[in-house]
């Protein structure tokens, strides 16, 4: 601003008119003075209400269970979220407004959807305190936490409560039954085993490699149990919300028409998957399951469209997006294939999580007018 | 039985005792000679950290005064004392003074000085002149968004009714508040002189009444008042000579515009000798309200 | 074929049915003007005026000081009443001449405003006639024009371009004044060709404005090397970066002008101007604007001497509204909200908004959520999130590369965090030049 420092003659600098009653009647503020009518609050109601598809698909296929555990992890989830906004020192109606600003919400259904419809009260309260401590507030948090919340709590949970973690039941199409009434029927069922996952089974196929015949038994049980139509959608076992590919992929339809995701991240997830599994396939038909298995099975898409993508662990750049999806991918078919854990899906986003500073450092695009980026 | 718990003693205790020696002979072969009087004169001094001397902490300080015994060097927050301290270390007579004091040139307080409009954006006096956003007519006076208090490590700046207030026995003299003011209207005084000029408009009379009921109009009636030459006046404003003034304080009663304002004087001292100017309406309310506090912050 | 620019952008609500309808009102002759004599984006001119003369319109009252610089005229005939401190849109207290109208109307000899006349068998007369007329850029940014028209030697320009892409939400000016002065519009972009001496020169419009560009077409027909673009609907289409990237596919390297790349772009006003300039010796005294917003009774494009104070307009559009509570000198995106209430119109106001208190309403802040919109937004390639989180901590060092920023306000306009993203690239570029400086 250029302003002569001295006047030469008397100055009248006040406005002409309107002294008074108006002095403070107009706002300034830097530019731009419009925006866009798109809000956090906004974007987050509209993820969990995505996930809702696949709410509706666990409790159709687990029972009441598992809208208790779903609406127990939200509770949860709110709740701890509000005790910690207060800890650090926010004053009530903050707290009430950020405890509902949809953050939580989400977290809390994919937390639940990480989980067991057995999953008893006190594994979905320290899930949801983790999830929301550890994940998210000793961060700082909305914003500021490199993993994602629910699947810190997963990872807790899988490790600290094994047992508990892996008890799944098989799909009952029985809203009355319990979790309880029908663990009681699959132990009778399988010779006091619970229900075993089709990657659960996978895995068991690549430990038994050294007998042929064993692993042509299991290919075939398998083959038989775990038709791909069930498996597209949702009959057979898991945790609550990753078995019904048709009601996940109807929500990731939802926020890629609103935009709150782009397609970068689970394109680039599933398809690094399916080469990777495809080319295991190709090589050992008789070890390894077709690819469309092992997309449709476990937290695959779950995990690709609503863990991968959440916007505060993941790149901000296209192309950071396309790598950090691939990244996941790999990771999770090496584990699948390889690895010691029969699902890979929730380490590999975290593993990747870990890497987004670093790949957001390496793939800033090019400037406008730039010829060649140097590294930066 | 005994192999068991003698095997891995003796691995680790070997371990333990092999590290020991490559660090003793790291340290004996790369040991840095210092002076030991640096250690003395770091301790000495006010260790703050401010940089207010010059020099890059009060270790770099030390390190060049006991260097250079160079007796000009001095302390600005540690003040007399400090410098006897440094001085006796080194044994020689080091230039010594009361730390400096912060004094804000503006008294142009909410109700006092004429506002406009109001602003929403970055809670910072730069931020807020880059879109126009001081908001009180005066173009010299206090932004009162306190970029001054923020740069204070020692909390020796309050915003009071929208204008940087400095608390002198908290203030340490380092001068952090001065680089950070926009407006330069924060200037360093000595603190054994209590008296100085707290606007720093160039405008003509008329003009600074039409936004400022205790802006300088530049009567000069403190320079006829002062009996030690101590005012000067340069365009409009007057302006306290801080080698001349001997706070005989015959000026402050002078000043029309009740502009001279006493260092020293804060909380209800400084009301009792600045009583508010009379208002014909209650004073404005909140007008450069800050930006709502970022959520999770 | 839609040109358009590849990297970034946004798609604001338009609001241009406001006024894209309503044609250019003349504003009456007001009663006094507060001429600034700062209303060039480098020094302002020296006032050369005293209290009591008397002038008439077109006179000359202030030189300008040094190359960078732009002389002031008088936009009304009367006697000048002060020399003195004025609010204006570009400061608190700003040098201005301010002029009582002897309600005449009066202009200095030689200046015909019926000329339709443009000698182009001179052309080496145009640029002192430009220079003389006090051009500066009229899209907003006010950059002396004769100084844009005079590249140094070392630089070739091969390509003029018109910006008629007018990508602001709400203003209309630059679309009716393209309807209804298009053939002056073609001249003047003639003049500008042949001080140039370029044979190539684009006009781009937005795909908004098909209308604009059909009567452009119309008025250009027949003039060789003249192509009328239409560009996307896309801002910020009209930045000259963008523009020239979409009508001629280059880029302008970071730190460097438009001209290195063999680029001038002049706004479609300008170009009326610069006719009006050669034809009409008329120096630059009055200029189409749009006024527009909710809280302005009604919004209208008016033509209005430079000058005229802010509350003239307000009354010849039925008043504002009794909760306007932001007013915007330019548009939506980049405008300035003003901090008085009635300021002179300057010769870079392309509109004044009016905004309500709903228009104007502040959204609450939340933190960044690195959802990376502002990065697919900006139309520089920049990550605008983390700037702003570099800025919010005060470290400034990452600005250098950040210098780029235009301020176009699309990061700012498409995060849903709402953060104040432009604010803080403005306050860590300043910061940045101002430590760079203190080295």
């Amino acid at each position: 601003m250029a302003e002569p420092t001295t006047p030469t003659t008397e100055a009248a600098p006040a406005p002409a008119k309107s002294a008074a009653p108006a002095e403070h009647r107009l706002l300034v503020t830097s530019s731009p003075h419009v925006g866009t009518p798109e809000s956090v609050p906004r974007i987050m109601h509209t993820v969990w209400l995505a996930l809702l598809p696949a709410a509706a698909a666990a409790v159709w296929l687990f029972g009441y269970d598992a809208l208790l555990v779903i609406g127990l992890t939200v509770a949860a989830c709110v709740g701890f979220e509000a005790l910690m906004l207060k800890a650090r020192g926010l004053a009530w109606d903050e707290v009430r407004h950020l405890a509902f600003d949809g953050s939580a919400i989400v977290a809390g259904v994919l937390l639940a959807f990480n989980l067991p419809a057995t999953a008893p009260w006190w594994i979905v309260l320290v899930g949801a305190f983790v999830a929301m401590g550890l994940g998210k507030h000793v961060f700082g948090g909305l914003g500021h936490n490199p993993f994602n919340p629910a699947l810190v709590a997963r990872i807790f949970l899988v490790i600290s409560f094994p047992t508990q973690m892996a008890v799944y039941i098989s799909p009952v199409d029985s809203f009355t039954q319990s979790s309880a009434e029908r663990l009681e029927l699959d132990l009778a069922e399988f010779d006091g085993q619970t229900y075993a996952t089709p990657l659960g089974r996978l895995k068991d196929a690549v430990r038994a490699q050294a007998d042929p015949a064993k692993v042509e038994a299991i290919r075939a049980e398998v083959a038989e149990r775990y038709p791909v139509a069930d498996l597209f959608l949702g009959r057979t076992g898991g945790a609550l919300g990753e078995t019904s590919a048709l009601a996940l992929l109807l929500g990731a339809a939802l926020l890629l028409w609103r935009r709150i995701i782009t397609w970068h991240i689970p394109l680039s997830f599933l398809g690094t998957t399916a080469v990777v599994t495809g080319i295991a396939w190709a090589v050992h038909p008789e070890l390894y399951a077709e690819p469309l298995v092992y997309l449709l099975s476990g937290g695959l898409i779950l995990g690709a469209c609503f863990m991968a993508t959440d916007m505060v662990t993941s790149p901000v750049s296209r192309t950071g997006m396309l790598v950090f999806g691939a990244g996941c991918g790999l990771i999770t078919a090496v584990i699948r294939l390889w690895g010691g854990y029969p699902e890979g899906v929730a380490f590999s986003i975290l593993i990747m999580n870990a890497l987004v500073p670093l790949i957001d450092r390496y793939t800033k695009g090019r400037k406008f007018g730039e010829t060649r980026r140097a590294a930066a | 039985m005994l192999e068991a718990v003698l095997i891995p003693a003796a691995v680790l205790g070997g371990l333990g005792g092999l590290l020991a020696v490559v660090l003793l002979v790291a340290a004996r072969k790369f040991a840095v000679y210092e002076d030991p009087l640096v250690a003395a004169v770091e301790a000495a001094l006010p260790n703050a950290n401010c940089g207010a001397c010059g020099f890059a902490g009060c270790h770099d300080f030390a390190t060049k005064i006991v260097a250079t015994r160079d007796e000009k060097m001095f302390c600005p927050p540690g003040g007399k004392d400090t410098a006897a301290k440094v001085g006796s270390l080194l044994g020689m007579a080091v230039e010594g003074r009361d730390p400096p004091v912060a004094v804000v040139m503006c008294r142009g307080s909410r109700g006092v000085a004429n506002f406009a409009g109001e602003y929403q954006g970055l809670s910072d006096c730069r931020a807020a002149t880059l879109v126009d956003g001081a908001t009180k007519v005066c173009p010299y006076g206090c932004v009162g968004l306190g970029s001054c208090v923020k740069a204070c490590s020692y909390d020796a700046i309050v915003i009071r009714d929208g204008v940087a207030v400095v608390l002198p026995e908290r203030c340490i003299g380092d001068g952090a508040c001065v680089q950070a003011c926009p407006r330069g209207i924060i200037r360093m005084a000595p603190r054994d002189v209590r008296v100085y000029v707290a606007c720093v408009s160039h405008d003509a009379g008329a003009a600074v009444r039409k936004y400022c009921k205790v802006g300088c109009i530049g009567c000069k009636r403190c320079v006829k008042a002062c009996a030690f030459d101590a005012i000067q006046f340069d365009r409009n404003l007057a302006r306290v000579d801080h080698d001349k003034c001997t706070a005989c304080g015959a000026c402050v009663g002078t000043c029309p515009q009740k502009v001279i304002e006493e260092v020293g004087l804060v909380g209800e001292a400084h009301a009792k000798a600045h009583p508010p100017p009379k208002e014909k309406k209650p004073a404005a309310e909140s007008t450069a309200a800050a930006a709502p506090p970022a959520a999770g912050a | 074929m839609v040109r358009t620019f590849k990297r970034g952008g946004v798609h604001p609500p338009e609001h241009k049915q406001l006024t894209e309808r309503k044609p250019i009102e003349t504003l009456p002759l007001p009663k006094r003007v507060v001429i600034p004599m700062a209303q060039c984006l480098g020094a302002p001119a020296e006032p050369t005026v005293k209290p009591k003369d008397a002038v008439k319109a077109g006179q000359r009252i202030g030189e300008p000081k040094g190359f960078v610089s732009t002389p002031v005229h008088a936009s009304i005939s009367g006697t000048v009443k002060k020399v003195d401190l004025y609010p204006t849109a570009v400061g608190a207290r700003i040098l201005s001449v301010e002029i009582e109208s002897d309600g005449k109307d009066e202009w200095v000899e030689g200046i015909d405003l019926e000329s339709r006349e443009v000698d182009f068998t001179r052309p080496d007369d145009f640029l002192p006639a430009l220079t003389d007329a006090g051009l500066v850029g009229m899209g907003g940014a006010a950059f002396p024009t004769h100084v844009k028209l005079k590249p140094p030697k070392d630089v070739k320009v091969d390509t003029l371009i018109l910006n008629g892409a007018e990508c602001e939400p709400y203003l209309t000016a630059d679309h009716r004044l393209m309807l209804e002065r298009a053939p002056e519009i073609a001249l003047g972009l003639q003049i500008l060709m042949a001080v140039l001496k370029v044979d190539r020169a684009y006009v781009g419009i937005e795909d908004n404005k098909p209308d604009a560009a059909a009567t452009m077409r119309q008025a250009l027909a027949g003039t060789l090397g003249v192509e009328v673009a239409v560009c996307r609907t896309r801002y910020p289409q009209g930045a000259e970066k963008q523009l020239i990237k979409s009508l001629t596919g280059r880029e302008v390297p970071p730190g460097k002008l438009p001209m290195h790349v063999g680029c001038v772009v002049q706004n479609v006003g300008t170009a009326f101007a610069a006719f009006e300039a050669v034809a009409r010796h008329k120096p630059l005294v009055e200029r189409v604007l749009t006024v527009s917003g909710r809280a302005i009774r009604e919004p209208k494009n008016l033509r209005v001497r430079i000058g005229t104070p802010l509350s003239d307009l307000v009354a010849f559009c039925g008043g504002a509204a009794d909760d306007l509570r932001k007013l915007i000198f330019g548009g939506p995106m980049m405008g300035k909200a003003l901090r008085f209430e009635d300021v002179p119109i300057v010769k870079s106001t392309s509109g004044i908004l009016f905004f309500d208190r709903e228009e104007a309403a502040a959204v609450r802040e939340f933190p960044c959520i690195r959802c990376g919109r502002c990065v697919a937004a900006c139309p520089q390639g920049l990550v605008p999130c983390d700037l702003g989180d570099q800025a919010e901590h005060g470290q400034y060092a990452g600005f250098a590369d950040a210098l780029d920023c235009v301020e176009c306000g699309s990061c700012q306009f498409t995060c849903p965090a709402h953060r104040r993203l432009v604010h803080l690239l403005r306050l860590g570029k300043s910061e940045f030049r101002r430590l760079q400086k203190k080295g």
